[in-house]
């Protein structure tokens, strides 16, 4: 699989976002590398795991990522007791309906929750990932920040490895 | 009620009451009976509920600590919250930002869903965070306690005797090969800390938090709350102490301190004037500076009692089909 770097480097190029988005996401992957190849700040980074809960064969994961380097203890610990409190309801509801690069993380209410435990100031981007299948991960994300406004896209390791 | 309200129905529309036979008429009555009570009786539930709801909420505010009426599925790392099914904490007390942290609350859910006696357990719970991650021990209260009253039951080489009369109040539980990390967590003080704090209670220590299951309507206001305070500054003070310099050289990303013995155990020299330690998402992903993967989580297992009625219950079940089929088949098909 490649590493966050090289994934940040595939990004930069036109058929990056569309090779991952696929066919039919030509839009998007249109504008997500617009966005990315012209935000004030953009990369992939590696997402820490907060909290991970399974229901039904289902995984569901709150996760961040850091766009100032690597977290303290003291940090992670506070953002993990507050993943822990979130009830399993709106991992799964804000899992389903989170706004992805290229909308936003403002743009989607139905996410506030989750995305409200970010501390955007710190560069600390805290978002929810569902994924329909007894195993799996993302083991990083893409993120961007542009004119005042944060975005991010978690980068499910399986189909990085499919598509890369 | 509603064959009563039939029947009332019946006589505002006819003018006459309807012909109810005696035995009939008496079901009718003792059915109302029964479901006013049972109304009667939640209405009463629901209100000492939403007083007890109101009692903690304001003594939450007084101390400056929050208050959370509902949690469904939480993630706290507490047996009772991974075990269970349709897990949900209610009238949460949450000081976990304060000077003295703790968490405390009611939780419900389902248990022993693998036995064939699958039972709903509510309990009273408090969490203490701890500055380090232990290894998974657990205290079970000599008796019928919650985690036995949840069927929860751990492996028995996990068993292990400590000295004094400390095995007349609790059965500890370690992983397997963390019996002397067990030992240097359970100093004599801490041990009689918990027999005076906890006693009839159950403990587990799961990563970096210690929880206290005991039986429901623990905390019900505020002189619970300003007692729980109380207790948990006591209990930190020494669970500080005893655990800041734990660590696990099992542990992924361990770094030698240079005061490694000889076995597994390190005790770790403190670093009064580091800087913060920063972690990478790789090493947080491995649980690096935690725990070795053995230490983790305690082997939990269906109990004989549980086996031998599950036995008997698909026996049963088996047999009865068996019965039938061999009985009423033959009669159906004839007809």
């Amino acid at each position: 699989m490649p590493s966050a770097t090289e994934l940040a480097q595939k990004f930069t190029e036109p058929d990056g976002f569309k090779k991952l988005f696929g066919f039919g996401g030509g839009g998007r992957a249109k504008k997500a590398h617009e966005l990315f190849t012209t935000a004030d700040a953009s990369g992939v980074t590696p997402a820490y795991t907060l909290d991970v809960r399974t229901h039904e064969g289902c995984l569901y994961y709150i996760k961040a990522i850091s766009t100032r380097g690597d977290l303290d203890e003291a940090t992670l610990s506070e953002l993990t007791n507050a993943a822990q409190s979130v009830p399993l309801g709106t991992m799964r509801y804000e899992g389903m309906m989170a706004a992805t690069l290229p909308e936003s993380m403002a743009s989607e209410s139905e996410a506030s929750d989750i995305y409200g435990l970010s501390r955007l100031n710190d560069g600390i981007f805290v978002f929810p990932l569902s994924i329909m299948s007894k195993k799996g991960d993302a083991a990083n994300a893409a993120w961007a920040e542009k004119g005042g406004e944060h975005f991010v896209l978690p980068l499910e390791d399986k189909a990085i490895a499919k598509k890369f | 009620m509603a064959g009563l309200i039939g029947v009332v129905a019946i006589f505002v529309l006819n003018g006459t009451w309807p012909k109810i036979d005696h035995n009939i008429g008496l079901i009718l009555v003792v059915f109302s009976v029964v479901s006013f009570g049972s109304a009667i009786f939640s209405v009463i539930i629901a209100r000492g509920h939403l007083r007890t709801t109101t009692r903690l909420r304001q003594a939450a505010a007084e101390h400056g600590f929050r208050f959370i009426r509902n949690l469904d599925g939480p993630g706290f790392q507490g047996l009772l919250f991974r075990e269970g099914t349709r897990v949900r904490a209610t009238d949460l007390v949450d000081a976990r930002a304060s000077s003295t942290p703790f968490l405390a609350g009611s939780v419900t859910g389902q248990y022993a869903n693998d036995s064939s006696t699958p039972r709903v357990v509510a309990a009273s719970f408090t969490m203490i965070p701890l500055p380090n991650s232990v290894p998974n021990i657990v205290l079970i209260a000599n008796g019928i306690g919650t985690l036995r009253q949840a069927g929860l039951s751990l492996a028995g080489r996990q068993k292990l005797s400590l000295e004094g009369d400390f095995d007349r109040h609790f059965t500890l539980y370690s992983p397997e090969g963390y019996e002397r990390d067990a030992l240097y967590i359970f100093a004599p003080d801490l041990m009689q800390l918990l027999i005076d704090t906890t006693a009839g209670c159950d403990v587990e220590f799961v990563d970096n938090a210690m929880y206290v299951y005991s039986a429901p309507g623990r905390y019900r206001d505020g002189a619970a709350i300003k007692n729980l305070v109380r207790v948990a500054e006591r209990v930190q003070d020494k669970l500080r102490r005893q655990t800041t310099r734990y660590s696990d050289e099992r542990s992924v990303g361990f770094t030698d301190t240079g005061s490694s013995a000889a076995g597994a155990l390190t005790v770790a020299a403190p670093d009064i004037a580091a800087a913060p330690r920063t972690v990478s998402p790789e090493d947080h992903a491995a649980g690096a500076g935690k725990v070795g993967a053995d230490g983790q989580r305690l082997r939990t297992k269906t109990t004989v009692l549980q086996k031998l009625v599950t036995a008997a219950t698909t026996l049963l079940l088996t047999v009865a089909v068996i019965y039938t089929v061999i009985n009423y088949l033959p009669t159906l098909l004839n007809r």
